[in-house]
Formats: structure tokens, sequence, C-alpha cells
């Protein structure tokens, strides 16, 4: 099963290849923000071509500026840095200092848009998984859930002065469900869950009321968790021996 | 010519009468047909146990059996002529004390049943070797198991001929051998030590014991009422006994050799006797073969304050201790009430067939508090100190945890002619793996993987090179890079304790997120998905090795090399 992220990546740093080692982590940053979006590419890849020797990754420039600032600025800094690197220096010392900023792809949550929401039908959004901070490197209940942070981010929603967005995790089933927070004014919001298997959703709800024990409002957008796509084999397939409906997927 | 065909015919019937009532015997074991056919007094395989599968038996793998021969040490003997081995003892070792250690064959009762194992010292655990920080002692070993086998002692930035790295550092010591092992202890805290050939079956078997590296310093922890070492252990058996090891090489290598056993200090019942009210620092060591687990203490509150080779900066209250394979972590425990505490590995399990998970609760052992203590530590342990040594100590790497990776490294796998099955499964089950594999979710095609059909790899991203065509090259003084990405899109992702010799890490970054707590390590875990910066601050000269300490992984090839020259005296040197 081919990766679609990583085949995007391949292609991106395929067009890239031989333009010289030392310029082109600049260079992938700002060709990236100018391709648009907030999924730069070497945030989100974890492939190589093959004579680059860092993985570098950018802050996210998107968030902060109107793309067009960004882009300009990006340049800007891959043009001023240009001259400044030895050919022969090791790429790792000629790189500006770059973090990871970014959370794993594999768990990362698509929110994707009911198209039901007036100024929120073509709404994109995400929610970035990460573990919530543990001197063991990965954290867990004390009955063995993972215990995760959740960035949500939705973007290209228009919204009335007396509303705003709410994020929301459930299980599955519906039976259990948890108030992530509301969204900012950057439509960005983080929360923390224990569920195993959960969905995420985005409503519309008043901007005078605090989130309750369940939305109010209509859903957004709604996306699962990737252990939610943890399917049963007991329900379907050649070992199908009871309804996939007990397991509601 | 007819009647030579019939004499040959006659021959072969006459050479294969013997054997044919043991087949007969064999073959009332388990589900299958068509064992090896058993020669004489070896070894044959039998079912697995499928402890907690839900998943039916797959067409076309009930008859089948790993491609590998099987074997247990001392298999066919009286159990009875080995020597019981011992509860561990503490051997207190001053500057320049020499201990004689040797690695032998075992007698020893588990759940009332009686196995042959193998030992340091005739003990289990092996003893505990307790030092002062800074001294230096000796320890001469002798190999008196029927398997040549080395030591490794792990965690301590020891000199490198002394790692214990078969075909590196040493040659392998053989049955009747021995070798000396010069061991320094430059970092307080608990390490432990292991065989480093075949640990998929020596370790496995008890070839394990703890060095405890006391601090010099006053107040360097703070006060607690008891010390106990607490090593984390399964074993795998069956109706039978011991499940055996695959011979030529290991079986279980996709997922390891999870046992069925928990055991606690080498017993399946370990109790601790205590006072109530008292603050009990657990050492706590783990040295299964690929089982992560979980420890809580039923609702006591847990403090951990430190890692494998340090002091956290920040002593931190937890509400369970998540311990990899090889890791060590130093917690501090408040029993406030009198009563049975349950020691326990609490989990979420995966049932693959429903596609759900499954709270489990294994028990490890218990302490039972009564009484009331006679020094009262409450006020200590609620405190959770801030350690300005350990901060300072970071300090001087801190400038360098944003640096750019010097090293790309991406954790994979490579199959070859594995079972069909096992193919078209992990092709339909692909659309989630777990940041950790807390249980064997699909025991018999564990089971039936080889070390020789999957290969772990360590892909090195930016020079292509895998496993052990890595070596790296650094200098003494070095502040190295390494940036670890558990590629979730291979075959078969599974979270690894990656695991240095002879140096220290800091981990820098997880997923992006800036690691706020930090310690000085030899071993972290990397979940799926997931990428971990780590900063090695490169101190040891010599040929080192790096792997997963997953034991079927390492024998599986999950290893790379890295060497470490004089400052100055590198490859990169004058450059």
């Amino acid at each position: 099963m081919k990766n679609p992220v990583k085949a995007r990546a391949e292609a991106t740093n395929q067009r890239f290849q031989g333009r010289g080692a030392g310029r082109r982590p600049a260079l992938f940053c700002a060709l990236a923000a100018l391709g648009g979006g907030s999924r730069l590419p070497l945030r989100h890849t974890h492939v190589l071509p093959p004579d680059c020797s860092s993985r570098m990754f950018c802050p996210d420039m998107t968030r902060k500026f109107p793309l067009y600032v960004g882009s300009l600025l990006l340049l800007s800094i891959a043009v001023l840095a240009s001259p400044t690197l030895d050919a022969d220096s090791s790429p790792a010392e000629a790189t500006p200092e770059c973090s990871l900023v970014s959370s794993p792809d594999y768990y990362e949550i698509d929110l994707v848009t009911t198209r039901k929401v007036s100024g929120a039908r073509l709404a994109k959004g995400k929610g970035e998984v990460t573990y919530a901070a543990s001197p063991f490197g990965i954290s867990v209940s004390e009955e063995g859930s993972y215990l995760v942070n959740i960035d949500v981010s939705m973007s290209n929603v228009r919204l009335d002065d007396d509303k705003v967005l709410v994020a929301w995790v459930t299980t599955p089933q519906l039976d259990q469900i948890k108030a992530l927070g509301t969204l900012d004014e950057n439509l960005q919001v983080t929360g923390q869950t224990d569920f195993n298997k959960f969905l995420l959703v985005v409503t519309l709800e008043p901007r005078d009321k605090e989130p309750g024990a369940m939305w109010t409002g209509p859903v957004v957008s709604r996306g699962m968790s990737r252990s939610g796509l943890m399917h049963t084999m007991a329900g379907h397939g050649p070992f199908e021996s009871e309804p996939c409906a007990v397991y509601g997927y | 010519m007819h009647s030579n065909r019939f004499a040959g015919l006659l021959v072969l019937v006459a050479l294969l009468t013997p054997i044919l009532p043991a087949q007969a015997q064999e073959m009332d074991h388990s589900m299958h047909m068509n064992h090896n056919m058993p020669m004489g007094d070896s070894l044959v395989w039998r079912m697995a146990p499928m402890d907690g599968m839900t998943m039916p038996m797959m067409p076309g793998m009930m008859d089948d059996i790993p491609d590998v021969g099987a074997f247990l040490p001392g298999f066919g003997m009286d159990v009875s002529m080995y020597p019981e081995a011992k509860p561990s003892e503490i051997i207190d070792m001053a500057d320049g004390d020499t201990l004689h250690m040797d690695a032998s064959l075992v007698r020893r009762t588990i759940d009332g049943r009686e196995y042959v194992m193998m030992a340091y010292g005739g003990m289990y655990p092996g003893p505990l070797i307790r030092a002062d920080r800074g001294s230096k002692v000796i320890v001469e070993f002798t190999n008196n198991i029927d398997m040549p086998t080395t030591v490794h002692w792990h965690g301590l930035r020891l000199d490198n001929a002394f790692d214990g790295i078969p075909g590196l550092t040493q040659d392998p010591v053989e049955t009747g051998e021995s070798f000396t092992y010069e061991l320094k202890f430059p970092d307080t805290g608990m390490y432990w030590y292991h065989p480093h050939m075949r640990e998929d079956v020596q370790q496995d078997l008890g070839l394990y014991g703890n060095m405890l590296v006391d601090p010099t310093e006053e107040d360097y922890y703070a006060p607690v009422n008891r010390e106990v070492p607490l090593i984390l252990d399964d074993i795998l058996v069956d109706a039978n006994g011991l499940f055996p090891y695959g011979e030529e090489a290991p079986t279980h290598a996709l997922m390891g050799r999870f046992g069925n056993v928990m055991l606690v200090n080498g017993i399946s019942d370990y109790n601790l006797d205590i006072q109530a009210g008292e603050v009990v620092r657990f050492y706590l060591t783990n040295v299964a073969n690929t089982r992560t687990f979980n420890v809580t203490f039923d609702g006591a509150r847990i403090k951990v304050i430190a890692d494998d080779v340090s002091k956290l900066e920040r002593e931190q209250f937890v509400s369970s201790v998540i311990i990899a394979p090889a890791e060590r972590y130093i917690v501090d425990v408040y029993f406030d009430e009198a009563r049975t505490y349950d020691i326990t590995n609490s989990i979420q399990a995966i049932d693959h067939f429903r596609g759900i998970f499954v709270p489990e609760t294994h028990q490890l052992g218990t302490v039972t508090a009564s009484g009331q203590a006679s020094e009262d530590n409450a006020e200590a342990f609620a405190e959770a100190r801030t350690n300005e040594d350990t901060i300072a100590d970071i300090d001087n790497f801190r400038r360098y945890f944003d640096k750019a990776p010097d090293h790309n490294l991406r954790l994979t796998i490579e199959t070859k002619d594995l079972h069909p099955m096992t193919m078209r499964m992990m092709e339909v089950d692909t659309l989630y793996f777990p940041p950790i594999e807390w249980n064997e979710g699909m025991p018999m095609m564990n089971w039936l993987s080889t070390g020789e059909e999957a290969r772990w790899t360590l892909l090195d991203e930016d020079t292509g090179k895998k496993s052990m065509e890595i070596n790296w090259q650094w200098e003494v003084g070095d502040k190295v890079k390494i940036r670890i990405f558990n590629d979730p899109s291979s075959f078969h992702p599974m979270n690894h304790p990656f695991h240095v010799h002879g140096q220290r890490f800091v981990i820098t970054h997880i997923d992006g997120v800036e690691n706020r707590n930090m310690a000085w390590k030899d071993t972290a875990i990397i979940p799926v998905g997931s990428t971990i910066d780590i900063l090695v601050d490169v101190t040891n000269p010599g040929k080192w090795m790096a792997h997963c300490h997953i034991a079927e992984h390492l024998h599986a090839g999950m290893m790379l090399g890295f060497e470490v020259f004089e400052q100055g005296a590198g490859p990169q040197a004058g450059r």
C-alpha cells in the first residue's frame, strides 16, 4: 500500500535533486511554502533525496503570516543564506537551526467537512496527535490507555460573530463525549484524551455558552483516530462470524 | 534388477522400523501433523502456547512449524542432576575487588514446576553487584553452560575491551573458558549485565543480574525507608515445560518472544513485607525479551526520580511506570495504608480478530503493608525535587539540542520467504499498528517467523546503508544528534527500545515536542510512527554497537556499529 504522503514527497524531492546539498534545505522550505497550505513537504515526509544529508523541518510560517508574505520571507532567506554556505562543508553544519515541529503523520487525523454548515462547507482541518508529557517518552493512563494531546486546527471557515467552533472527542459508539475546548481566533485548540479509539468532532456552538456534556450545534467536521481504523476481522472476510455492526465499524 | 530393488526396500524398511513407534508416540502432540521426524533424543516442535488468541487458526497454518530446529538446554537429561539455583545475593564490592562468577545450568522451580535454566553465580537473578561511583572492580567470568557466551555490562561507560561484544571487543567465551572483565562505574544508578550471544535464549533462561552504583554525594536521593531492586521478566511455558527456542536462529522474530508467566526477581509469586507508611525505593529493570510493562502499585503514589543513567531534571509523580526492555527506572512509592497492594502490569491489549482494545491486568507481585513505619518519610516523598546537578550537567549540552541531525535512522524490516498466510494477514491488517505492542496479538504468525525470514533493519537514510553495514565514526568530545524514525509503513512496524553501548544520551525531542524533563539514558523506546531525537555525549573511545534491545530483533539483524576515535584522531580530523 503506497503511502500517498511519501509519494508526494518523493515527487517533490526528485524535482530538487542536483541543485547543491548546501542550499537545499532553505530552498525546500521556500518552495514548499509557495506550494501553499500548511503541509510543507519536509514536515510530513521521511524520505530524502539520496544526496541530502539532513532532514530539515522548518517552522510552519503559514500559520503566522499570509501565504504570500511567508513565501517572500522564505525566498529572501534562501537568497541571503546561499552565498554564505560553504559547498565543501558538511550539510549538517551549514543548515540553519530548525526543529522538528511535526507530529507523526501516522496518527494525524484529517477533519472532513460535513458540508452542512454555512461558512464552513469547504472547511479544512486536522488533529495533530502527540503524546502527553511523560518521563517515559510515551504516556499512558494507569489502565494502559494512551494519553495524547490533540492539536486541532481549522481553516477556510467564516463564522458569524455569535458563533464559535468547539472540538470534541467521542468514542465510535458515541457513549462517551468530552469537550477538548473552544477554537481560538486562529481556529486552533489543544486538548487531551485517553480514549483508545475516538472520533474528533468540531461543531458550531453559541459563543456565549461554555461547552456542556455534549455538543448542541451542527457538526462542521469530523475525523477518526488512527486506532479507530482498526477493524474487525470477525465481522467480515474469511473469518466472518459476527455482524460488523457489533463493533460499530 | 527387481530382486535388487526389493532388497533395497527391505533394507529401508528395516532402517525405518525403530523410528516408527517413536513417531507414532510423537504424533499425539497437539493439532500438528507432519512434525520434524524425531531422530533419537532430538527435540521436536510442538504447537506454541496460544494464550488469549481469539483469531481462528488460518487454513494452511495448522501443520506448520518454524523453519529452524528446536532447542532447550539440558533436553533429555534428568533435571535433578542440576544444582538448585539460589535467590540473588548482594555482593558489596570495594574499589579493586575481584568477583569470580560463572554462568551455569541450574534447576529452578517456578509455579511448582522444575525447569533446567541458566544462572550467573548459581543465583536467580544473578548476584547484585553493588559498588560506589568512581570505583573499579574485576569480574573473573567462567562459562559453564553448553553454549558460547559473553557478558555485556549494560549502561556502564566502561573501557571498550570489556563491553562483551563477540567479534567486536572479544572472542566468544567457549564452554569451560574464562574471561576477565574490568568494570568501572562513572555514573550513579542501576545497571544490569547479561549475555550478548543468543540473548533470546540465554537471557531468557535467567542470565541477568543488576549492578547498583551508589552515589558518593550526601543527600543525592531523598530519604526512604527501604530500597528494593525489582527485575521484571516473563517466560514462555506450556504443559510440557519450557517452550523450545530456535536452534539455528530465533523464532518469534516478528514481535519477539512474549512469555506467559510473569516473573519478578525470578519468581512468579513475589511479595514484599513492609510497614504501613513506608516509602520504598524500587529500582526497576526490565529484562524481558520483548515485553514493555506498564507497572502500577494499586493506587500507591509513585514518584519517578531517576532514569537509566542519571536522575531526572525534576522528580515527577506518575500514575504508572512504562518500562521497555533494557530500561531502568528508580521510583519512590508511598504505601500509606495498611493493606496488600498488588503490583500489576496494566495494559490495553489488542484483540486483532475483533479489532478492539481489551483491558488486561497481569499480577506481578504484592506489597503487604502492616503495622506502622518507624521512620516517617512522607514529607520528603511529597516533594518533587529539582535536581540542580542533573540540570547543570545537561546545561552543557543545551546549545546542541536544536542542531540538525548528524544521522538519520529509519527503523524498518525486510522479509524473505515468510509464511504466505503471514504475508496476506499483514497486508489485510495494515490499517493500524499500535504505538506499543503490549501483548502478543498474533502468536502463531509470530512463532513461525524466524530471524532468517524477518530481517529487522536500521536504515541510514543519508547513506542508504543498512544495519551492520553502518559504521559511524565519531571522536571523543562530539555531541552527536541522531534522529530515529520508526516507519509505520514498513511490513510490520513495532516499537523498538534503542540502546547505545558505551555512551550516554538525552532525548531532546519526541515527535517534534521538546523534552522538558530530561535524564541521561542508554536505552530509549521508539513507538510506531514516532520520531525521536537523541543527543549522544561521546566520551568513550573504541568500537561499539547500537541496536534494538528486543532480543529476537537484535538477532534478526537490528544493529549497527560506530567507532569512537580519540579527539583529533578520527577520519575527519584535519579537514
